[in-house]
């Protein structure tokens, strides 16, 4: 397994296959970052080459201060924003309110029983219900939670990558939860009436 | 949730980051039912957030970008436009330095007379100017501001 600096060392040397290798270790990363704040399917593919094309033009300039996966990250989140920002799109979407809030009593009904199948019969529900939700959350919101929840990065590590203060980067995860949480509880109450 | 609970904040930093809460906190949703029934969605919706399918993409992006390289595209398309750019700044700064500049040199010597003949009003009014100027420059700033806030919240 390379490190990230004899990684760099390789791509700068001419390795292509190292440039390929190295591709292909931050894409998932890439495409966490494109495929949630590009909402427009054919943007994606040019805007995740102009990530790495940059990052091959720049790749003499970085100075390992970071991991080379959070530094395309940056590029990455930095190269959407500029093609969102030339389509005069924002990060900041409406967020949706859940329409028709539950009573507190009423809210957790289904988490207190503490059975095994009922649990796991709600696990399942709740996959299915959560792909539409996550959808109607801001680009923003939805990025933060790919970094956070499924790229497990540090708050200090998505702070690099996006810019944001890490208070900004706590505050807008709470609320992109607290929003699944509410809207996906309102939803299953509702189908299950 | 009722003044006597814990915050949802709380509830999530329960589940991501018990460390970071206090006693009382740990102790009360321990022996709450509405706590432990609130943290248990987050606790689900958590397990949930980090099992979702990896987003990927749809073609091979080593190949594509490796091929665009190859093509040398890069620097004959990226080094024009910066350079365009720069050379369409410095053409600007030369056409205002040129547009203030000569008509001050041509009449440097009654320079002088034009403002010790300026009544106080010309000097009122441009500083009304400036101060409007400036003004609707926050407005907008702030206005900005807001908007961004609003769509936040």
């Amino acid at each position: 397994m390379l490190t990230d600096r004899q990684l760099v060392d390789l791509v700068l040397a001419g390795d292509m296959h190292a440039f390929r290798r190295m591709v292909e270790m931050t894409e998932r990363l890439v495409a966490q970052i494109v495929n949630k704040l590009i909402q427009i399917e054919e943007d994606r593919k040019d805007v995740a080459q102009d990530v790495y094309l940059k990052a091959f033009q720049n790749l003499k300039g970085f100075r390992f201060q970071s991991k080379l996966s959070t530094w395309l990250g940056q590029i990455a989140y930095n190269t959407c924003l500029n093609r969102l920002k030339k389509k005069q799109l924002s990060i900041y979407g409406p967020l949706e309110r859940v329409a028709g809030g539950l009573e507190d009593d009423m809210r957790y009904d289904h988490f207190r029983a503490v059975d095994e199948t009922d649990r796991l019969l709600l696990q399942k529900e709740l996959k299915g219900l959560l792909e539409a939700e996550i959808g109607r959350l801001p680009p923003i919101y939805q990025t933060l939670i790919g970094l956070y929840h499924q790229e497990a990065l540090s708050y200090q590590e998505i702070t690099r990558i996006t810019g944001l203060p890490e208070g900004t980067v706590k505050s807008y995860l709470f609320r992109a939860r607290r929003e699944l949480k509410d809207s996906m509880l309102s939803r299953y109450k509702k189908e299950k009436l | 949730m009722s003044g006597t609970h814990p915050s949802d904040e709380v509830l999530q930093q329960f589940i991501l980051e018990r460390a970071a809460c206090t006693a009382e906190e740990i102790i009360h949703i321990g022996s709450c039912p509405d706590c432990q029934a609130a943290t248990a969605a987050y606790e689900a919706l958590t397990i949930e957030l980090a099992s979702r399918p990896v987003p990927a993409f749809d073609f091979d992006l080593a190949a594509a970008v490796i091929a665009q390289l190859a093509g040398a595209a890069v620097p004959t398309q990226e080094i024009p436009r910066v350079k365009q750019r720069k050379a369409g700044s410095m053409l600007t700064i030369v056409l205002i330095a040129a547009f203030i500049g000569i008509p001050f040199w041509l009449f440097r010597r009654s320079a002088y007379f034009v403002f010790t003949d300026m009544s106080a009003v010309f000097y009122w009014l441009v500083l009304a100017a400036s101060g409007i100027v400036v003004g609707l420059f926050l407005f907008r700033l702030y206005r900005k501001y807001q908007q961004v806030i609003r769509l936040i919240n």
